[in-house]
């Protein structure tokens, strides 16, 4: 997809979406993990809401717990070393954190389902394709005879775009291209539909011609199904293309949430602004890309103030030693929140673009 | 998959015509059997007449062939430590005792490694796991014929419920089945666990449970099949080790078994016999991993395409 399409694009997702109710609230979400090194909290009072037909986008660079919080909706934490120590996940009203494990096998699938990174392995090896989506199929519809399982499984297919699918359906995942694969994991996640699917970088490891169809298809799905998507990506560029709303994650918090329009346009917290910094524009010849300097610091590392206040270049003195308050109403628009000390100045902002 | 099948049967033929030049070769370089079968006083002349007898006179590659092609038809020859004994007939008696034998020892082996193996690999770190643990150790490190006699000892000698030795009844079978069993338990257990372990920490598995499959179908139908190769593997040369490697077992228990004859023959350097048990043992380890190689293909249909 060319960058220069962007706008149309955006224009067209606008356009197609229907935006209902709240459907997904977490509230002041904590998972911590036990290490070697201590007890460490990969997600530290995450909080957003995801609306019907919405896409929510979660940013961030890697260890930031953009998976682990997804793993935490699912209640998918890998225990024992995680577990949910505090918040509120509530699906239409109900506490996830609350469920047994067995009321959450109702959830799982059913409600809301998960496309994984890499489609290599996360389609069992040993088994067809036609037989994966079968199994979901028959634990959300009950018993079928075969005929009309093989009849639903080819309608899935077709769905997510699958060439010829009354053939692919006997096959081995060996069997299919990365792209295809990622389609029958689509297939999967669809196949109940659910109220919300958790993606997370669904496209990483697809090439780039690849990725483009995927998120096309994804955006298809949606109008058709009206499904909400929290799209779990490190790449800014991808964010402009599919989320109504994003919140950008740094060491386990949110630093800052709002609308895409309004981060883009405004991005009020330096981690934001250097991220969206550094996706690479076409239009624009530069020697060397921008990176944001420095790594984040390890939570055993942690001192006081700000998480990103080491790497920020706007930093005083301030940030090191309180973590900021969440500042609400940035950029004149209610839900565009960021936590940072410099925004205790109304007029202050990050630098304008180095473009 | 058919086209699979015959590829590993041309090779499993190749494997035992490979092998046959070989054993008729190694048995031939250990040594005269005139100096063994005749006493030290015996004139050239009877030396000659035996050879003679015994074929042993003409060029080495005419006796192979002629070995082959007897071969083929079940006729290894005479015994020639024991005249008038047929070698096939004789290895054939002994090796259906020692195979049943082994066969049982290998079903209660798998069967236990595979329950305790998933179930360590499931609870890692719990009671279950460390009784696993404990099993594997001292099924590798206790000797054969010392538990064979503590077993004895309990069960034949204490509480009288088992026989001591011999061959008969499933009685017979328990204890010296327990003693070959254990041990294999003890490596495939652990193998079973460290591939279920691999398989429960997969993606697919992570997806499955995405899907809302139940705890014991993720475990028994995704982890389960990926996870059997490397027990698989282990169990074909496992099976090929029992049923040459059971002579201590067989002498404790008193079992007709193939490995006392084994001894015998190559003391003796019986060829006939030698030959006979060597061709069988090879023969049925490469069917063991010609069987093994189709289970394979039939567990993970990415091997039907190498």
């Amino acid at each position: 997809m060319d960058v220069k399409q962007d706008p149309a694009v955006q224009q067209e997702q606008e356009q197609g979406k229907r935006i209902g109710k709240i459907v997904l609230e977490v509230k002041d979400l904590k998972t911590y993990v036990r290490t070697k090194r201590g007890v460490i909290p990969a997600v530290d009072g995450v909080s957003f809401y995801v609306k019907q037909g919405e896409t929510f986008g979660i940013v961030g660079e890697s260890g930031g717990g953009k998976s682990m919080t997804a793993k935490s909706i699912l209640r998918m934490e890998p225990k024992p070393a995680a577990s949910i120590e505090g918040g509120e996940i509530l699906l239409d009203g109900v506490d996830l954190t609350k469920l047994s494990e067995k009321q959450m096998r109702k959830i799982r699938g059913r409600e809301i389902s998960m496309i994984f990174q890499d489609p290599m392995t996360s389609l069992n090896p040993v088994f067809t394709v036609g037989n994966q989506i079968g199994e979901g199929l028959r634990i959300y519809e009950g018993k079928m005879d075969k005929k009309t399982l093989k009849a639903k499984i080819i309608e899935l297919l077709k769905k997510v775009n699958v060439a010829a699918p009354e053939k692919r359906i006997s096959d081995y995942p060996h069997e299919m291209s990365g792209g295809m694969k990622q389609r029958a994991v689509g297939a999967i996640a669809i196949s109940s539909s659910p109220k919300i699917i958790i993606a997370d970088e669904p496209t990483t490891s697809l090439d780039l011609t690849i990725q483009a169809q995927y998120l096309r298809l994804l955006r298809e799905i949606q109008e058709k199904s009206g499904v909400s998507i929290i799209f779990i990506t490190h790449d800014f560029g991808i964010v402009a293309k599919m989320c109504d709303r994003v919140a950008v994650l740094y060491s386990g918090r949110i630093v800052e949430q709002g609308t895409v329009r309004a981060l883009f346009k405004n991005p009020s917290h330096p981690y934001t602004h250097a991220l969206i910094n550094s996706v690479p524009k076409v239009e624009k010849r530069v020697d060397r890309l921008y990176s944001i300097p420095g790594q984040p610091t390890p939570a055993w590392e942690r001192k006081k103030g700000c998480y990103f206040a080491n790497r920020c270049e706007y930093a005083v003195d301030r940030c090191f030693e309180a973590y900021p308050p969440t500042f609400d109403g940035l950029s004149g628009t209610e839900g565009h929140l960021a936590d940072c000390w410099r925004l205790e100045d109304k007029t202050w902002k990050p630098k304008p673009y180095l473009a | 998959m058919g086209k699979y099948i015959l590829k590993r049967l041309g090779q499993a033929i190749f494997t035992l015509f490979a092998m046959s030049i070989i054993v008729f070769f190694l048995a031939r370089l250990s040594g005269d059997p005139a100096d063994t079968l005749l006493p030290a006083e015996a004139t050239q002349e009877h030396r000659d007449r035996m050879m003679a007898l015994w074929g042993l006179d003409r060029p080495t590659h005419i006796q192979y062939f002629l070995f082959v092609g007897n071969a083929v038809r079940g006729d290894f020859g005479e015994s020639l430590r024991l005249p008038g004994r047929d070698a096939f007939n004789l290895v054939m008696v002994r090796m259906s005792k020692t195979a049943e034998l082994a066969l049982v020892a290998m079903l209660f082996a798998i069967l236990l490694a595979l329950v305790i193996g998933v179930f360590s690999a499931v609870y890692k770190n719990s009671p279950l796991d460390f009784f696993g643990k404990l099993i594997a150790i001292l099924g590798q490190s206790l000797p054969h014929f010392w538990i064979g006699i503590v077993l004895i000892w309990i069960f034949a000698v204490n509480l009288r419920i088992l026989p001591t030795s011999g061959y008969g009844t499933w009685k017979h079978f328990v204890m010296p089945a327990i003693v070959v069993g254990w041990f294999q338990v003890a490596a495939l257990m652990r193998l079973v666990r460290s591939a279920m372990f691999e398989a429960l920490d997969s993606e697919y598995v992570q997806l499955a449970r995405v899907k809302g499959v139940s705890p014991m179908k993720v475990i028994w139908k995704h982890c389960f099949r990926n996870a059997l190769i490397p027990p698989l593997t282990y169990a074909g040369i496992m099976l090929g080790y029992l049923v040459v490697g059971s002579i201590t077992t067989e002498i404790v228990f008193s079992w007709p078994g193939v490995g006392v004859l084994v001894l015998q023959s190559v003391l003796a350097r019986d060829y006939a016999v030698v030959q006979a048990i060597s061709i069988v043992f090879g023969t049925i380890i490469i069917a063991v991993n010609f069987l093994v190689d189709i289970l394979y293909a039939f567990i993970d249909p990415r091997i039907r395409y190498h």
